[in-house]
């Protein structure tokens, strides 16, 4: 939703009072406006800078109370566009400066947090400081005062526990008016020694006790934090975790894969009308379940993101890949952005935001999708058991799993290389911006968290194949269908209208779909794609996932009795390379690495152009992405044909 | 850090400021100091200086406080490196201004949540008499109340010798039994 220029026309209500919200970030900061605005915030862009400009209101006592959620920074003198941004909106020229601004403070980290608020206090606007993260405070036997704290201050402190909604619900009483805060008689001082000095005062003050970092997590930290053994460890885990994922969750696909099939087989039976018996039993099951089939393998890998995240061992792997990143330009903080592309780049490219230089977050937002999102993982799965036989070892491993840890590794190799490229290509002004951050303390996982996530993520995917997937499906059910082949017509092209199978293929390659496949074909033809890979490439630019149903649907199509058999056995259907096999060792390599770099995602397009501001950066990232797909799927080919055939 | 280890509060008056954390090694009325601070003192700039152990209480002629913070914050930083220079007289209605903040700012909240009522009776040198009223009339806890926080806060602020006692008439039983020929030791 965007008006011309791109600017927001973020929600602004006549007469309402208007709050901004500052602080640190990762200070629970999102958080709390998430908590005060409930789902009512409208997401926008501050106009000519990449960052994305979050208001929402608040809803108390009838009345409503406008927020606006500025990003994250360490002081409001700035040094990155974004603080710019922060800066100019509380600038006292700034005609849309707010009424009061809340002050979000780390109680874990207030020697920090007191910095902002001492550069907040100067701008002469009343202020509310707010306290988050109390439980970890607690937790790790620290505390404060809230009560001296305010006096000490000058200003009111509330102090708050995420998911407490009493608490949420006194603060948002107190914003409806800003003027009867009580304000600090004297403003802090500017200079640092003089901050520090203030900062020491006000804590002593307050009866501040600093939390301690407790003695298991230093230990493990020891070993996991070591820059070499703890790369090493996570290396590590992530191959082990791509094994168990070939071991525990094949024989549950095989399992679902049967189940589809023979539920497939009971309508072609039982339902009288054909074309009804073909959309259900093709269009429907054998596109949707041959997607279905893949919930094993999402789940486990939510599962282990969920773990990463609930034991704090997320944070330690983002300062550990801080050093890495920092060989590609970026910082650690990047590397969250890119694990959340893990998952999906949508949230990944969200996740940019918490990055403070706009260049830094640009060069993430434009190469996060070549992470191995989960979407890709039922085409990898699907392309890698056609590639290479179950039993297939080498030495204990697997082949199959260490072939998709490979996968993986590629698609984190390229996206920092691709990164680097950006960076060097965006190079401009601004030092490189120090990284720091806290480290959680370790903790046994909340199983209700990571059972959350894990339901969170097959429940959004099972919506995806209910919505885009089952559509996709059906629309090309429909499109392979039409136009539905006269017997007259076969019999003039020589076909034997009584051999099933022969009629299937030709009522497929005469379809819409093919026309369309055919028509786009030559574009692929070197890659050795044919129409019907094709029409699941295009098909797969919805949704990844849609390839494999496409490519059910076109084995379903041909030969109900056995799809899966049928995919490693289909043949080019006419044209130069007719009767040759047509998923030949150097084609499913291509195709691999095709799915590797490809932007084939509408979802993706449209967070990077909400994220970025215009449609510049999406048609960037579309053209460059598909022509490095291209490239790399020719050469495997080549490299795989000429090695294996 | 040193000397900037210092923090302004409000107090009751708007043209004065309590800043915490000042140490001018001595408690009283300041007559006269070194720098740009004596200069304002004797200018009559600044109305008063007054010392507790740990803050100091200014307080201005008309300034407002807002503009001219900064410089003041910065003339006690420098004064603090010249403490033998300073001099002080005693202020006798310095117990009671220090008794007044204590029970209306840092204790207050404490008081009232227990349903407390305690106001200042008189003065005397450096015992304060208070009359502890509202639930602390009947509460056995009174005396812990007034000598383990309120006597103990004014002592952390003005010193070892100061005393505090209540009204005798609201002595309950068990400080009957205390005070009687043994001192307290709380």
């Amino acid at each position: 939703m965007s008006c011309c220029h791109n600017q927001a026309p973020v929600a602004t209500i006549e007469g309402a009072v208007r709050i901004g919200l500052i602080g640190n970030p990762n200070a629970g900061k999102s958080t709390l406006f998430n908590a005060l605005t409930g789902l009512n915030a409208k997401v926008g862009n501050y106009p000519g800078v990449t960052v994305a400009r979050y208001v929402g209101t608040a809803k108390v006592d009838g009345r409503e109370v406008v927020i606006e959620d500025l990003p994250g920074t360490y002081s409001l003198d700035p040094i990155s566009p974004d603080e710019q941004v922060v800066a100019e909106t509380l600038d006292l020229d700034s005609g849309e400066r707010p009424d009061g601004v809340v002050v979000v403070l780390d109680a874990t980290s207030l020697q920090r947090s007191l910095g902002l608020l001492s550069h907040a206090l100067q701008l002469g606007l009343p202020t509310y400081a707010v306290l988050t993260f109390a439980d970890e405070l607690a937790r790790r036997q620290g505390s404060i005062d809230p009560a001296a704290l305010s006096e000490a201050l000058g200003i009111p402190v509330l102090m708050v526990t995420a998911g407490h909604g009493a608490q949420v619900m006194d603060l948002k009483r107190e914003l409806l008016d800003p003027a009867s805060w009580s304000r600090p008689v004297v403003t802090p001082p500017i200079t640092p020694s003089a901050i520090n000095g203030w900062i020491a005062s006000v804590l002593e003050a307050a009866k501040h006790k600093p939390a301690v970092v407790d003695d298991r997590t230093r230990r493990i930290d020891a070993v996991l934090l070591h820059p070499v053994l703890g790369f090493i460890i996570f290396l590590v885990a992530m191959f082990l975790f791509f094994q168990t994922i070939f071991t525990v969750a094949a024989p549950i696909q095989d399992l679902i894969g049967d189940g589809f099939g023979a539920l497939g087989e009971l309508v072609s039976e039982h339902v009288g009308i054909d074309w009804l018996a073909g959309l259900l039993a093709g269009g429907i099951i054998g596109g949707v379940g041959g997607v279905l089939e893949f919930i094993p393998q999402i789940a486990l890998l939510f599962l282990l993101l969920g773990l990463f995240e609930s034991t704090g061992y997320m944070a330690r792997v983002a300062y550990l890949m801080d050093r890495l990143m920092g060989k590609a330009g970026l910082e650690g903080r990047a590397f969250i952005a890119m694990l959340s592309s893990l998952a999906c780049a949508v949230p990944g490219i969200m996740a940019t935001r918490t990055l403070p230089s706009a260049r830094d977050r640009l060069a993430t937002m434009m190469t996060a999708p070549l992470m191995t999102c989960s979407a890709r993982l039922p085409v990898y799965t699907l392309l890698v058991a056609m590639l290479i036989p179950s039993e297939s070892r080498i030495w204990i491993f697997g082949t199959q799993g260490v072939v998709m840890f490979a996968m993986y590794l590629l698609g984190a190799v390229g996206a920092m290389a691709a990164a680097w490229v950006f960076k060097f290509l965006l190079r401009g002004k601004g030092p490189a911006l120090p990284f720091y951050m806290e480290m959680p303390s370790y903790r046994l996982p909340s199983w209700r968290e990571v059972g959350r996530s894990v339901w969170d993520a097959c429940w959004i995917f099972l919506r995806r194949v209910g919505g885009i997937i089952l559509a996709l499906s059906i629309a090309l059910w429909i499109l392979l269908s039409l136009p539905v082949a006269s017997e007259d017509r076969m019999t003039a092209a020589g076909v034997d209208i009584d051999d099933e199978v022969a009629v299937a293929q030709y009522q497929l390659d005469n379809s819409i779909a093919a026309g369309v496949g055919k028509a786009i074909q030559p574009v692929f033809e070197p890659l050795g794609f044919d129409w019907r890979i094709t029409v699941g490439l295009v098909a797969a630019m919805g949704a990844r996932e849609v390839f494999v149903a496409t490519m059910a649907q076109v084995t379903a199509a041909e030969d109900e009795e056995d799809p899966q058999a049928e995919l490693t056995e289909m043949t080019w259907l006419s044209g130069p390379h007719e009767g040759e096999l047509l998923f030949t060792p150097g084609v499913i390599a291509g195709l691999l690495l095709y799915f590797a770099f490809a932007l084939q995602c509408t979802s993706t397009v449209a967070a990077l152009k909400r994220e970025s501001g215009s449609w510049k950066w999406p048609a960037i990232a579309f053209v460059y992405m598909t022509a490095m797909a291209w490239i790399a799927a020719f050469i495997g080919k080549l490299v795989v044909g000429a090695l294996v055939g | 850090m040193g000397g900037e280890r210092i923090h302004p509060r409000r107090t009751g008056d708007p043209l004065t400021v309590r800043w915490v954390g000042v140490e001018l090694g001595g408690v009283g009325t300041v007559t006269s100091c070194p720098g740009a601070l004596g200069e304002w003192l004797a200018s009559g700039r600044i109305t008063a200086i007054t010392a507790e152990l740990h803050s100091v209480w200014v307080s201005l002629a008309c300034d407002e406080w807002a503009e001219v913070g900064g410089q003041v914050h910065e003339m006690l930083v420098e004064v603090q490196h010249h403490v033998g220079e300073i001099g002080f007289t005693a202020d006798a209605h310095l117990l009671e201004r220090v008794t007044d903040d204590v029970l209306n700012s840092s204790l207050a909240s404490y008081i009232a949540s227990h349903g407390g009522d305690i106001r200042i009776l008189d003065t005397d040198g450096d015992h304060v008499r208070l009359d502890m009223g509202g639930a602390c009339k009947h509460c056995a806890a009174a005396t812990l109340t007034m000598h383990g926080r309120i006597q103990s806060e004014l002592r952390s602020r003005l010193g070892e010798h100061i005393h505090v006692a209540s009204d005798e008439e609201h002595e309950s039983i068990w400080n009957r039994f205390r005070l009687r020929g043994r001192a307290t030791t709380v």
